[in-house]
């Protein structure tokens, strides 16, 4: 059980810098997931908490303890690798007992921890089975017992799914939270796919090319990203930003694209030109006063479609019910739904705070709260 | 005819031509040896007969002459001696010779088992180690040395022969064990490795990095992850250390001449009285390829490739 700091982490190899500048704070218990593109720095930054990459500089705090130069085998942490790592010359049950038999265990504990283990994690009866010819399940099933029978402090997982086919993804997503849930124990959670990181975490944080981009809750990820790549990476489909090349003042209630006025909410920042963001939900299909495009591309999925209007200012793709009919190439017209739009300013793609934004941003988190709690007291 | 050939499988006259391939290669590279293992077993006379015998009697001459040396006697000298004392003594009187005492074989072939086994030992040791060094760690000019490394086997080895002479026979390694040992490990050391960087690359690092978060040691990783995982590579690169240091002639006939020499120089020099004495030779021979053969055999599970890899991947 540990909380987990990072304060100014950095890795360059030799002519590139994986992670930079890193700082976060992983609370105890929680289930923290790292998300983001191939490359973006994600694997080594949780290969720098295990000790098995050592940071160019920054520190790493592991339970109220320096660990930045500490060896793996010092942390008390355990590592579940993306392609388990399950030792090929042992049986199952000498997989999950291997990381007990250096400690001062005696052999009747040993047997009774891994078979508790294996019981929980309905493995018992493969232990006297060699690893080679496990199925994905339970090979990852395995290597989550090896994880788990030392109670560390806790659990960083490298894409642990990462091999596994969809349908069973989601299975192992589920069993996963429900694990972490009955073991209570701090999880950071290496991922590039949004779908386990929604499913799963408590809070995400996004990474790309090194760099921080937000941690939030998956709500919040999904609500207000808070730049453009994050509104693109989280999200199925991604949201679509249109670019308006106006100026954008505090008092705007709406703005013109193509000459169609739309509504947007209060904003609190000027910018000379801005992306708006919509998220499929909040883009209706219209016959008048929408801003015109071409129906691109229309995807049934069951329960409702996905059109894709291309418009002169953009891509933009409106979810709509699975009755209507759509048809290519076909003139629309895609009207965002006023309260619900998100601006971005179009030179750094960063987030504006509007009355929409702002009005989420009061909804304390935990320690937003406590922050909060804190300048009260001492105002 | 409706018979169903499976298309990913060869045709039943493919197999026939590729058995009958095998067996006619295995004919051609197996008739030296038989022909070792024959000869060894026939007396000097049947081995020398013209035209050649096919089938002979067996007989334990060849070894009884491998083992001992002797001397020839007169007719008369022969008469005058006791009667022989054993089933040997009478294998060689009836050879007209007597037993002067026995022969030097067998240490020579201890020779050859320190000398083979010990450098062979010494250089998978060291290769295992260097191996592993350069597939796991950044080691500044790994490239040039690793070219370095190969480089000495750019040229036959017999090529250094003569500094080497004058080396070994200045620092005082001329003829002993430890000079020979050495000499076939600088050979070898190069072969090994490289070949067993080849398997360490394959071994994921994964493995150990596991076992150091579980709280071992780099060392104890190595010792309890890595080399079990290396056994197949450990086994190949053994097999052919030994094969070079054990069939090794050129050096052992230049730098050894009696307190290490190994049982490749000495061979040929089983000569009988009035020719060579083929069965004695052949006998050695045959007992010179049984180590080799039973250490192969001993080895060859860990040749099959396959058994320890793949539990990583899908």
């Amino acid at each position: 059980m540990a909380d987990i700091t990072v304060e100014n982490l950095q890795k360059r190899f030799a002519n590139f810098t994986a992670v930079k500048n890193s700082n976060f704070k992983i609370h105890n218990g929680e289930f923290f997931v790292l998300l983001g593109p191939s490359g973006c720095g994600k694997t080594t930054t949780l290969r720098m908490i295990a000790g098995i990459e050592i940071p160019s500089s920054g520190r790493i705090i592991l339970d109220q303890d320096d660990v930045t130069f500490k060896r793996a085998r010092e942390r008390d942490i355990a590592f579940v690798f993306q392609l388990f790592a399950l030792y090929p010359h042992m049986n199952v049950r000498q997989n999950m007992a291997f990381p007990l038999e250096n400690e001062k265990f005696s052999k009747s504990e040993v047997k009774r921890r891994v078979e508790d283990i294996a019981k929980m994690l309905k493995i018992d009866h493969l232990l006297e089975n060699g690893v080679g010819n496990l199925s994905g399940g339970d090979r990852q099933r395995v290597a989550l017992g090896r994880a788990i029978v030392r109670q560390p402090k806790a659990f960083l997982m490298d894409e642990p799914l990462g091999t596994l086919d969809t349908e069973f993804r989601e299975l192992m997503c589920l069993e996963l939270r429900r694990l972490h849930d009955r073991l209570g124990a701090t999880t950071v959670y290496v991922t590039h796919d949004q779908h386990e990181a929604m499913m799963m975490a408590d809070r995400i944080m996004v990474m790309n090319q090194g760099e921080i981009l937000q941690v939030d809750t998956p709500e919040r990820m999904y609500n207000f990203p808070n730049c453009k790549f994050v509104g693109t990476f989280i999200g199925t489909p991604p949201m679509s930003f249109l670019r308006v090349d106006s100026t954008v003042r505090v008092t705007d209630k709406s703005i013109a694209i193509q000459g169609v006025p739309v509504g947007i909410p209060r904003t609190h920042e000027t910018a000379p030109s801005v992306l708006l963001g919509l998220r499929p939900e909040h883009v209706a299909l219209v016959s008048s006063g929408g801003i015109p495009g071409t129906v691109k591309a229309v995807e049934y999925l069951g329960s409702h479609q996905i059109v894709t209007l291309e418009t002169a200012a953009g891509t933009v793709r409106a979810r709509v019910d699975k009755n209507l009919k759509v048809r290519l190439d076909d003139a629309a017209q895609a009207l965002p739904d006023a309260s619900r739009v998100l601006l971005y300013n179009a030179s750094t793609e960063k987030l504006m705070a509007s009355d929409y934004t702002r009005l989420e941003v009061a909804k304390p988190e935990a320690t937003n709260l406590e922050a909060v709690r804190g300048a009260v007291a001492h105002g | 005819m409706n018979q169903t050939t499976d298309p990913l499988q060869p045709s039943s006259r493919m197999r026939w031509l590729a058995g009958g391939l095998i067996y006619l290669y295995a004919f051609i590279t197996l008739i030296p040896l038989v022909w070792i293992f024959v000869t060894a077993t026939r007396t000097p006379n049947d081995a020398i007969a013209y035209p050649p015998k096919l089938v002979t009697a067996p007989s334990p001459t060849g070894f009884v002459n491998l083992f001992t040396t002797r001397t020839r006697l007169s007719n008369e000298d022969l008469a005058a001696l006791p009667p022989p004392a054993t089933w040997y003594d009478n294998l060689v009187r009836k050879q007209q010779m007597v037993i002067a005492g026995p022969s030097s074989f067998i240490g020579r072939y201890v020779n050859s088992l320190i000398i083979g086994f010990g450098s062979t030992l010494l250089s998978v040791v060291l290769g295992t180690l260097a191996a592993y060094g350069f597939s796991r760690f950044r080691v500044p000019g790994k490239s040039d040395l690793l070219f370095f490394i190969l480089s000495t086997r750019m040229m036959p080895p017999i090529a250094v022969a003569i500094p080497i002479f004058l080396m070994y026979r200045a620092v005082g390694l001329s003829d002993t064990h430890l000079g020979m040992i050495l000499l076939y490990t600088v050979v070898n050391l190069s072969l090994a490795v490289w070949l067993l960087k080849g398997f360490m690359d394959e071994i994921p690092r994964e493995y150990e990095e596991a076992a150091m978060i579980d709280g071992y040691t780099r060392v104890q990783a190595f010792y309890k992850i890595v080399l079990p995982q290396a056994a197949t590579g450990i086994a190949s690169t053994a097999i052919f250390c030994l094969i070079f240091s054990w069939n090794e002639y050129a050096f052992a006939s230049l730098l050894t001449s009696g307190n290490a020499q190994t049982a490749p120089p000495f061979i040929p020099t089983i000569i009988g009285e009035g020719g060579l004495d083929w069965p004695a030779m052949a006998s050695g021979t045959a007992l010179f390829l049984l180590p080799v053969l039973i250490f192969t055999v001993l080895l060859r599970n860990h040749l099959l490739r396959g058994i320890t890899f793949g539990a990583i991947r899908k």
